[in-house]
C-alpha cells in the first residue's frame, strides 16, 4: 500500500492506513521504518500517533444475548405500532372490494388483500410513564388532533405534537415540532402552554398558529383570536421575564441563532392558511353550509341527514372556539335530538330536525 | 468467514422488506449506539429504549425513507435526536428540576496495547488527560470525527451547527492539544489548568 505524507495533523488522524498502523499494529505501508527518521514530516506523524493513542474510546460491554433481546424488543415495538394502525379504512375497503371483484376471476381475492400496502398515516405511541402521546403527521395533508380538554389542534404534514393523554389540574402543556394551528378551550384556572423549540407560548383560551420546524432558522407565532404570551424556554438571566403579549392578527418571529425576538408585526392576511381565512360568523346560514365550512377548515368528511336539516338556519359566532365546542353549539342550537359523532376524520350528524 | 455485505446493500434489502437485513443492521450497530448513547446522557435507562425507537421507525417507514450516505451517521444522528427529545419531554411533562441536555461526558482512554516504551506512555497519558479536559462539545466532535470517522458535514447536521463552526471547534481542540504538546512538563501542567478554564466557556 502507498504511504501518503500529509501537511496537517488532522489528515494523519483520518488516514486509514496510518490509523491501522497506530490503532491495530497493522503496518501495510512501511510506517514503522519511515518514522525512524527525524524530519518535519515524521515529527507531525508522531504527534498524530500520540493523539490517536490518547483518544481511544471504550465501548460499553454488551453481550450478544443482550443485543438479541434488544432486537426482539424492537420487533415487539414494531408489532404494537402496526397493530394500532387501522388496517383498512372503510373507504379504502370499498375501493378494494371493487378492485378485487375485477381481479377475482383472474387471480383470486386473497392475493390482493395480502399485498395491499399498509399506509400508516398518523403514529400514536403511548409512553408507559406519564402517558404522553406522541402524534406525528406523516401524511401530506393536515391532521386534526383532539385534546382531552376539548382543545383542537390542526397538525401540518411532517409535524409532531407530544401531549399528556390527561392534563394535570393546574396547567396544560404540550410540545410541538413543526407547524400547527391551535384552538384552545377557555379555562383561566388551567393555562395552556405550547413548548416549541426555544420558546413557550402561554394562553388561556384563544386560537393561534405556531411554526417551529427544527431545521428552520426562525420560530413563528401568529395569533388569530384572543391574547397569547410568548417567552423564551430558558430565560437568559434570572429575573428577566421577557414575556411578550400578542393580540389578534399579530405575529412574532424568534431568530434562533441570535436567540432574540423580533418586534411583533401585523400578520399579512395572505400568509395564513385556510382555517384562518374562513369565517365562522354565521347569520341566518343553513346548517348544511355551516357543517361544510367546518369540514373544510378541519379537513373532515361530514355526513348529515340532508332532508331533515334542509330548513334549518342558524345565526352564531363560532370563531374563537375549538372544534368540539363549535359542534356542540351547532347541535344545541338545532335542538331536537341533534348530536354529533367524530371518529377520526369522519364527522357524522344525527338529527330528527330542528325546532 | 461469511461474505461482508455493505451497509448500502443491507439498507436497500431492508427497504424492500428483508427482515434479515434489518436484523443484520441492528446487530452490527447496537453496541456502538449503546456506547454513544450512554456517553451523551447520564440517564442510561433511556438509551436502550431510544435505540429501539430509532430502529422501529426505520422499519415502519422503510418504504419512504431515503438511503443515507452513511448508515452509521444516520443511526448516531437519529439516536442523538431521540435522546435530546426525550430529555426535553421529561423536562416539560415531568417537572424535572434540572435542565437536562445532551452532553458528552465520556472520557477517552489510552490505547495501551500499542504503546512501545515508557516515554511514549507518559506522553500519551498527559495528552489523554488534556483531551479529557476539553469541553463536552469539543470532545463529542473529536469522538464523532476521529473515532466514528464521520464527515464534518455529518457532524454539523447531528450537532445542529453549521459546517464551519464544527471545523473551527475541531481545529481549536487540536490546536489546544498541540500547544500543550510543545511545552515542557511544568508548563504542561499550567496549560492543563488553563485549558480547563478555557474549555468551560467554549
Amino acid at each position: 500500500m502507498q504511504r501518503k505524507h500529509h501537511l496537517l495533523l488532522e489528515d494523519y488522524l483520518q488516514d486509514p492506513s496510518f490509523r491501522r498502523w497506530v490503532r491495530e499494529g497493522i503496518d501495510d505501508a512501511g510506517w514503522e521504518q519511515w518514522m525512524k527518521s527525524d524530519t518535519e514530516e515524521t515529527r507531525l506523524a508522531r504527534e498524530a500517533q500520540l493523539v490517536l493513542l490518547a483518544m481511544n474510546f471504550k465501548e460499553t460491554d454488551v453481550s450478544e444475548l443482550e443485543t438479541e433481546d434488544a432486537l426482539q424488543a424492537t420487533w415487539q415495538k414494531i408489532n404494537n405500532v402496526e397493530a394500532q394502525a387501522p388496517v383498512v379504512k372503510w373507504k379504502q375497503f370499498a375501493r378494494m372490494l371493487a378492485a378485487a371483484a375485477v381481479l377475482l376471476l383472474a387471480v383470486g381475492l386473497g392475493w390482493h388483500f395480502l399485498n395491499q400496502p399498509q399506509i400508516r398515516e398518523v403514529a400514536t405511541e403511548e409512553l408507559s410513564e406519564g402517558k404522553i402521546a406522541v402524534r406525528r403527521n406523516n401524511t401530506k395533508t393536515p391532521v386534526l388532533v383532539m385534546l382531552e380538554d376539548g382543545s383542537s389542534v390542526i397538525l401540518q404534514p411532517g409535524s409532531q405534537l407530544d401531549y399528556p393523554t390527561v392534563f394535570n389540574e393546574t396547567e396544560r402543556k404540550v410540545s410541538l415540532t413543526g407547524e400547527a394551528f391551535f384552538e384552545i378551550s377557555k379555562n383561566p384556572s388551567r393555562p395552556f402552554f405550547v413548548y416549541a423549540n426555544e420558546i413557550v407560548t402561554r394562553v388561556v383560551g384563544t386560537s393561534f398558529r405556531i411554526k417551529a420546524y427544527s431545521n428552520q432558522p426562525d420560530v413563528e407565532v401568529i395569533v388569530r383570536t384572543g391574547q397569547v404570551k410568548v417567552s423564551r424556554k430558558n430565560p437568559v438571566e434570572a429575573g428577566s421575564p421577557q414575556e411578550i403579549s400578542l393580540h389578534p392578527n399579530e405575529s412574532i418571529r424568534f431568530v434562533r441563532h441570535e436567540a432574540t425576538f423580533e418586534k411583533p408585526v401585523i400578520a399579512a392576511p395572505n400568509v395564513t392558511v385556510p382555517i384562518e381565512q374562513l369565517q365562522f360568523d354565521f347569520e341566518d346560514t343553513p346548517i348544511s353550509k355551516i357543517l361544510e365550512t367546518i369540514a373544510l377548515a378541519y379537513g373532515l368528511k361530514v355526513t348529515y341527514p340532508e332532508e331533515v336539516l334542509k330548513n334549518c338556519y342558524l345565526s352564531t359566532s363560532l370563531s374563537d372556539l375549538p372544534l368540539q365546542h363549535k359542534l356542540k353549539i351547532i347541535c344545541e342550537s338545532a335542538g331536537g335530538e341533534t348530536r354529533y359523532e367524530l371518529l377520526g376524520d369522519q364527522l357524522t350528524i344525527y338529527s330528527n330536525g330542528c325546532n | 468467514m461469511p461474505p461482508v455485505i455493505s451497509d448500502a446493500d443491507l439498507w436497500s434489502e431492508m427497504k424492500s422488506g428483508s427482515e434479515k437485513a434489518f436484523s443484520s443492521l441492528f446487530m452490527k450497530y447496537h453496541v456502538s449506539l449503546v456506547s454513544y448513547g450512554k456517553s451523551i446522557t447520564q440517564h442510561h435507562y433511556i438509551v436502550g429504549d431510544c435505540i429501539q425507537d430509532v430502529f422501529a421507525d426505520i422499519w415502519l417507514y422503510r418504504k419512504t425513507i431515503s438511503t443515507p450516505d452513511s448508515v452509521r451517521a444516520y443511526l448516531l444522528s437519529g439516536l442523538r435526536k431521540r435522546i435530546a427529545r426525550k430529555l426535553e419531554r421529561d423536562q416539560i411533562f415531568k417537572h424535572a428540576t434540572d435542565i437536562e441536555h445532551v452532553e458528552f461526558s465520556a472520557s477517552f482512554t489510552v490505547l495501551d496495547e500499542l504503546i512501545t516504551n515508557e516515554e511514549m506512555r507518559s506522553q500519551v497519558t498527559y495528552l489523554n488527560a488534556a483531551i479529557n479536559q476539553l469541553s463536552p462539545r469539543q470532545k463529542e466532535a473529536l469522538y464523532l470525527r476521529y473515532y466514528q470517522q464521520l464527515s464534518v458535514d455529518q457532524i454539523a447536521e447531528m450537532m445542529q451547527m453549521n459546517t464551519q463552526s464544527v471545523s473551527n471547534l475541531l481545529h481549536r481542540a487540536i490546536k489546544q492539544l498541540r500547544n500543550l504538546w510543545k511545552g515542557e512538563i511544568p508548563q504542561l501542567m499550567i496549560l492543563l489548568v488553563l485549558t480547563h478554564c478555557l474549555s468551560t466557556d467554549v
